[in-house]
């Protein structure tokens, strides 16, 4: 039992990973709530601005375009402010009870190494989305979650190693 | 491990209910203290009809103009550049804001007799008519006026676009038959954004920028 826990400890590639996005979701609402009491913010480059680049840059591809898609749809930067904290709550709830529970542990960092394979392979592709905002925001958000992908790899390799010598 | 996810999962939810009441306060009630008074009447050159601001009354396209105007369409309807009439058709600008500012542009179609009004090209400017008398649009561009390079918002709303570059100085000219409203011609302008429009569109006839 000790040792299961030992092992479930060292499992954090996947929680990392939640956690960036997280922070991924708050850094451009940040920006939005800034802007909302000073709108001048908008007509100059500055550290928030390149922050919700990172922000939109380091989320995951679709859900960047999904928020994108809102926008142009709302019109309204609000909107957009409560989906990203939304998604990034209920993201946050539903992969804890994944990751906690002991019976969908594996497969829960299956599937979040899919997840983000996915979103590394879609960032490769030659599309002007890609590098909307600017090429140091799409490198560090690559980077961001390659970091993550090797961690949930380094994890599950490491899970794999503690259940074979559980077997011996 | 647990207590910090717990940390941050109800950090999110703290900061999502207080910023629902910040922005309560600073959008919409800030809002009401804003502006100044404005009433201005535009005449759009060879109709009866002028566009309208008003910090009272509504914005739109008026018949008349002054005491006696009578508000035929509601909008925030630009007179500033190309408004065209041609016959019972009108081309009109109209901007858009969205909640924390960011302009949109569209190109309206306002028949003056049903008065009526049609989205002609989103995400378009009306810039005025070329030498041989076709409406002449910048399409697929976010508006200047906006900071596309330096703000957040052109960029993000750019990004599920298929067509919106903010990043360069680039637009797609637009040729209209102001008789239809239907495009005759059009080109990607890497420099449509940049000084020196009027004399490489607007000075020249349809035929010339067609080669």
């Amino acid at each position: 039992m000790k040792f299961g826990v030992a092992v479930r400890n060292k499992l954090t590639g996947a929680g990392l990973y939640v956690r960036a996005m997280q922070v991924s979701a708050l850094l451009p609402a940040l920006y939005i709530f800034v802007a909302s009491g000073y709108p001048g913010l908008l007509r100059s480059a500055n550290v928030l601005t390149f922050l919700f680049g990172l922000g939109c840059s380091l989320l995951p591809r679709g859900e960047t375009l999904a928020v994108s898609s809102l926008y142009r749809a709302t019109g309204s930067e609000l909107w957009v402010y409560f989906a990203l904290l939304c998604f990034a709550l209920a993201f946050g709830l539903l992969a804890d009870a994944l990751l906690r529970s002991r019976t969908a542990g594996r497969p829960a960092r299956l599937a979040f190494a899919a997840l983000v394979t996915a979103d590394l392979l879609l960032r490769l592709v030659p599309l002007r989305f890609n590098l909307a905002f600017g090429w140091p925001c799409a490198v560090l958000g690559f980077l961001g979650r390659g970091v993550c992908l090797a961690l949930i790899l380094l994890d599950l390799r490491a899970e794999k190693k503690a259940a074979e010598k559980k077997a011996e | 491990m647990g207590n910090a996810k717990f940390g941050m999962n109800a950090l999110l939810l703290i900061i999502i209910i207080f910023s629902a009441i910040a922005f309560l306060i600073t959008v919409k009630l800030a809002g009401l203290s804003g502006g100044y008074p404005v009433n201005e009447y535009y005449p759009i050159e060879g109709t009866d009809l002028s566009v309208r601001y008003n910090s009272v009354y509504p914005n739109g396209l008026c018949r008349g103009s002054r005491n006696a105007a009578v508000l035929l369409l509601e909008g925030d309807f630009g007179h500033d550049w190309g408004a065209a009439a041609e016959g019972k058709n009108l081309y009109l600008n109209e901007y858009t804001s969205t909640t924390l500012g960011l302009v949109r542009s569209q190109v309206d179609l306002v028949d003056t007799e049903t008065v009526t009004k049609r989205v002609l090209l989103k995400d378009t400017v009306l810039l005025g008519r070329c030498a041989s008398g076709e409406l002449v649009c910048l399409g697929s561009c976010v508006l200047p006026a906006n900071s596309p390079k330096t703000s957040g918002f052109a960029r993000l709303y750019a990004l599920s676009a298929r067509d919106l570059r903010p990043e360069s100085d680039g637009a797609l000219v637009i040729f209209l038959d102001p008789a239809s409203g239907e495009v005759l011609w059009s080109r990607w302008d890497e420099k449509a954004l940049e000084e020196g429009f009027e004399e490489r569109w607007l000075g020249k006839t349809l035929a010339e920028v067609r080669g």
